[in-house]
């Protein structure tokens, strides 16, 4: 790997791991699948290292390519779990009732919804951005966050007027 | 559990998951990288094994099925130079480098680029060196950049040509220039023009009434929005209005031959004239490729394939067998060619059939064509360490290629 800084990669591995698998966490909902997906997007990353340590934000290339596994692992209907991925699995300590309704209510919402969701509250991306990184417009995306959180907000309950303050 | 509201759900979540993952050594992870190379390298070895033996191949059926009548055998792709020319240019930059990163670059056209160099190490003390180049990247002189009170943290910088510039300070104004950045002037959200209201990548945009330009609730314009309007930048909402202008319809890019694309879902339309009638061509979700001529019409769709557009219909591109999309971007060019690149290569694609260019692509990043054709990768030269761009003029796959390293 010519050029690359094992060093620096360690540093911005230990710092980012968690960040990357907690939103593909949400966004899947598969804690066993989040884990693989920030492992190989890491991966991938040291085997580029030299060229994606000097991008602006080497985080963001690392988030696109996890998302893009994520989306693409989404289409499959059928998602096979390793052996590894179940043995860590196992030792995952369990989400409370709560967290798990969460969970649950991010999985009922259309695909587009939920990744604007998770960007913006757990990747606090801007609409912009996500509006860059899908190639839509801001609008689009804004009508997604809007109606994702709407949804959410249904599933908890919470008045209209609570919405309507932090929309 | 006390908190209710959907953040503090999501921020208690992510509090909770984030120690629950736990990331594999980096031996493991320095393991993985090589046998991912390693499998390339194999698969690169079975396709290079399998094109020497083609021609053998060939012959050997030719020469079985051979009668009276010559065989004619058609190229399916017209030639294409497999290491074109590459004109380097290594620039020295006036001023002194304010980030550790490379410079971001905003492209106007195959002459005028803008470099954008910020450091922010918080929001109080924001340092900005603007670069600007008006040959390509041969020479660059130093641009102004606004006094922002608070030091301008979040600023949204947008390059509307080669003069025009504005910055857009969330919460706070917009800052406007129209000679290249040697003045600005400061404008409230609701009292700028709407030059700069409206900026946007595009001549035309889909945007809510009364936006700012940025969609921020807190700047004083409406976020969201059952109907939108369609406007020309600088100018304001057009006289005739698209059919379709609900919260998911945008206009996805402009084609040089000034047709405006409406995207809405899976519903796409043309207007050749400004907006005043549309066009509906047959439905497909995905992302629209247009080359700069706009005559050639491609589609990056929602399955992960790539279409283009033949008389009423979408034809699916073929592609090499195996070959991946997913990580990849791609442009649409005249000859009906596409340009794909990843991190690793970039090459043409054309009948299915991939022809890489070794010297351009190597460690360039995803491809832009900018609206005079102008084909452009960002580039990062590992010997030495400083980044740098490939700039490709020309038509189809007929390019002069720059590269510029600063």
């Amino acid at each position: 790997m010519p050029g690359a800084d094992p060093g620096s990669f360690a540093d911005f591995y230990s710092l980012q791991f968690s960040r990357i698998a907690t939103q593909i966490y949400a966004y899947l909902g598969d804690h066993a699948e989040a884990q693989d997906i920030a492992q190989e997007a890491f991966v991938r990353a040291f085997d580029r290292w030299a060229v994606v340590s000097a991008y602006d934000e080497p985080f963001a290339w690392v988030r696109r390519v996890a998302w893009n596994l994520a989306t693409s692992r989404m289409r499959r209907v059928k998602v096979t779990l390793g052996y590894l991925s179940r043995q860590r699995e196992e030792h995952t300590p369990e989400p409370s009732p709560d967290r798990v309704a969460l969970i649950q209510a991010l999985a009922k919402l259309p695909d587009k919804h939920r990744l604007a969701v998770v960007l913006h509250y757990l990747a606090n991306m801007t609409t912009a951005e996500i509006a860059k990184q899908e190639s839509v417009a801001d609008g689009t995306v804004r009508s997604w966050l809007s109606r994702g959180r709407a949804q959410l907000a249904g599933c908890f309950e919470e008045s209209q007027e609570e919405v309507a303050h932090h929309g | 559990m006390a908190r209710t509201s959907i953040e503090d759900r999501l921020a208690d979540l992510s509090e909770w998951a984030a120690p629950t993952f736990r990331p594999a050594e980096l031996a493991e992870v320095a393991r993985r990288a090589r046998r991912g190379r390693t499998r390339r390298r194999a698969l690169v070895t079975a396709a290079i094994a399998v094109l020497a033996c083609l021609p053998a191949v060939v012959f050997a059926v030719l020469a079985a099925g051979r009668n009276n009548t010559q065989p004619i055998i058609e190229p399916t792709s017209p030639p294409v130079s497999s290491a074109p020319a590459v004109t380097t240019f290594r620039v020295t930059l006036p001023g002194e480098p304010v980030s550790k990163h490379p410079p971001s670059l905003s492209f106007v056209d195959r002459q005028h680029v803008w470099m954008l160099d910020g450091s922010c190490p918080d929001a109080q003390t924001c340092r900005i060196r603007l670069l600007a180049t008006a040959d390509g990247g041969r020479t660059w002189r130093q641009a102004g950049y606004p006094q922002i009170p608070g030091g301008g943290g979040g600023a949204i910088v947008t390059f509307l040509d080669a003069n025009t510039i504005v910055v857009y300070i969330p919460h706070l104004a917009i800052w406007l220039s129209t000679d290249g950045g040697q003045t600005y002037t400061r404008h409230e959200f609701k009292q700028a023009p709407l030059l700069a209201r409206l900026a946007d990548n595009g001549a035309f945009a889909l945007k809510c009434p009364n936006l700012t330009g940025y969609g921020q609730a807190q700047d004083g314009g409406v976020a969201d929005c059952d109907r939108q309007q369609l406007v020309k930048t600088g100018v304001g909402p057009t006289e005739h209005q698209p059919p379709w202008r609900g919260p998911d319809a945008h206009i996805d890019e402009i084609g040089r031959d000034g047709r405006l694309w409406l995207v809405d879902g899976t519903r796409i339309a043309y207007s050749p004239d400004e907006g005043k009638t549309w066009h509906q061509v047959p439905e497909k979700s995905g992302k629209l490729r247009l080359s700069a001529s706009g005559e050639q019409v491609g589609l990056w769709a929602a399955d992960g394939e790539l279409y283009r557009l033949s008389g009423d219909r979408w034809v699916m591109e073929r592609r090499p067998p195996g070959w991946k999309l997913e990580r990849m971007q791609g442009v649409l060019l005249d000859d009906g060619s596409w340009l794909m690149s990843d991190y690793d290569s970039a090459g043409y694609l054309i009948d299915g059939v991939y022809s890489p260019i070794p010297e351009v692509g190597a460690k360039a990043t995803p491809v832009k064509q900018l609206a005079d054709g102008t084909l452009v990768l960002s580039h990062f030269d590992s010997a030495t360490g400083r980044p740098g761009f490939f700039m490709g003029t020309g038509q189809g796959r007929a390019r002069q290629w720059t590269l510029v390293i600063y």
